[in-house]
């Protein structure tokens, strides 16, 4: 007896060790999102209604984000900025994310059942990218357009530019008109820019988003790149502007 | 008698002479003061046409600047007026560009909050 004992104390210790390491090492390989989701599970528990209202403030800070977004839609339609076209294809998305926030807020303060309360919570960010994807889309679509409608602006104005620049001395007009041609050739690049990224910002939605990371990001950067590189132009054209009133004035 | 008589006629002659030379002067004076209105209208006439022309130019309808005052034998007006043309438009240009600012700035602080889209679950 005394040495079955021995014997089972002996299995024991040897097992004991690997057991303990396995545990240890199996609890800290679970995947971050298992443990996040555990922990933010942990902030509701079973509590139906705290998951209810926390979807709702989510909501709630979602649509007060568009309606900021429409109050610079119908500030720059204002200005003159933005041609009633193009408000009215930014209102449209508007209304659409309003709608759509709106019927989930309705489905979700209606669950009795708490695990489609969470659904509905993931949902809202899955379905919708308001901050990921559509501000940020939406914003960029407007400073797109405002390039656009300057670059076009710009345009109109050159024959104008030219007869004042023949109005000058001959000494000058060398020097003029190589600013006009930089003006020109700006303006042009500028409203080449703003076509591309007016051409992609269209690509950009949640479902690209969701599900191929890598694409979104790539168009992201170039639709960015093309707005920014319009923005640099413009200010170009504005700069050989001065040019041309400071070798007038 | 004849003697009374040719003083007589001949004082008549020469007062009818004065007053005739008096109404040569007097027409021709009208007919200078005629002359110079007409310059003064004429004169009026070609600042209006370079007048007219100018706000054409002004309201970016083109026009020939330089040959309307050419015919007044300056150019100074039509630099003139293309420095004002050009600052006008620098303006306009300019509030443009804030308007592109603003509204780029809109973007840049859209792009930099779509970290508020993590997902959380309660």
């Amino acid at each position: 007896m005394k040495y079955l004992l021995a014997h089972l104390l002996r299995h024991v210790r040897r097992f004991t060790l690997p057991v303990l390491v396995g545990l240890l090492v199996s609890g800290f390989a679970l995947p971050a999102t298992t443990q996040a989701a555990s922990v933010y599970s942990a902030a509701c528990g079973n509590n139906l209604s705290c998951v209810i209202n926390f979807g709702n403030q989510q909501i709630q800070a979602r649509l007060n984000a568009l309606n900021t977004l429409n109050g610079r839609i119908n500030y720059w339609q204002g200005k003159g900025a933005l041609t009633d076209t193009q408000v009215s294809t930014l209102q449209a998305d508007v209304s659409n994310n309003e709608n759509g926030l709106g019927a989930l807020q309705k489905q979700l303060d209606a669950e009795t059942n708490i695990q489609n309360a969470r659904q509905d919570v993931r949902n809202l960010y899955y379905q919708f990218r308001i901050y990921a994807v559509v501000l940020p889309r939406d914003y960029r679509t407007i400073h797109a357009d405002i390039a656009g409608n300057i670059a076009m602006k710009l345009q109109s104005m050159e024959s104008d530019l030219q007869n004042d620049i023949n109005a000058a001395p001959a000494g000058e007009q060398q020097q003029l008109m190589s600013y006009y041609n930089n003006f020109v050739q700006e303006v042009s690049d500028a409203a080449s820019d703003v076509q591309t990224a007016q051409n992609e910002l269209p690509m950009l939605t949640p479902t690209s988003f969701n599900n191929n990371a890598a694409s979104y990001k790539t168009t992201l950067a170039s639709v960015t790149s093309a707005d920014q590189n319009a923005h640099k132009e413009l200010h170009q054209a504005g700069y050989d502007l001065n040019q041309i009133e400071k070798v007038l004035g | 008698m004849t003697w009374i008589t040719f003083h007589r006629s001949r004082g008549i002659s020469l007062f009818l002479l004065a007053a005739l030379a008096l109404l040569a002067l007097m027409f021709t004076l009208s007919a200078c003061g005629t002359g110079a209105q007409n310059v003064n209208s004429l004169s009026n006439s070609l600042s209006t046409t370079s007048i007219t022309q100018h706000h054409r130019h002004g309201s970016n309808n083109g026009g020939s600047v330089t040959s309307v005052t050419n015919q007044q034998g300056s150019s100074s007006t039509s630099i003139t007026n293309a420095q004002q043309s050009v600052q006008s438009m620098k303006q306009q240009v300019q509030n443009m560009l804030n308007e592109l600012d603003a509204s780029n700035n809109d973007a840049q602080n859209s792009a930099n909050q779509a970290t508020q889209d993590n997902q959380q679950i309660p």
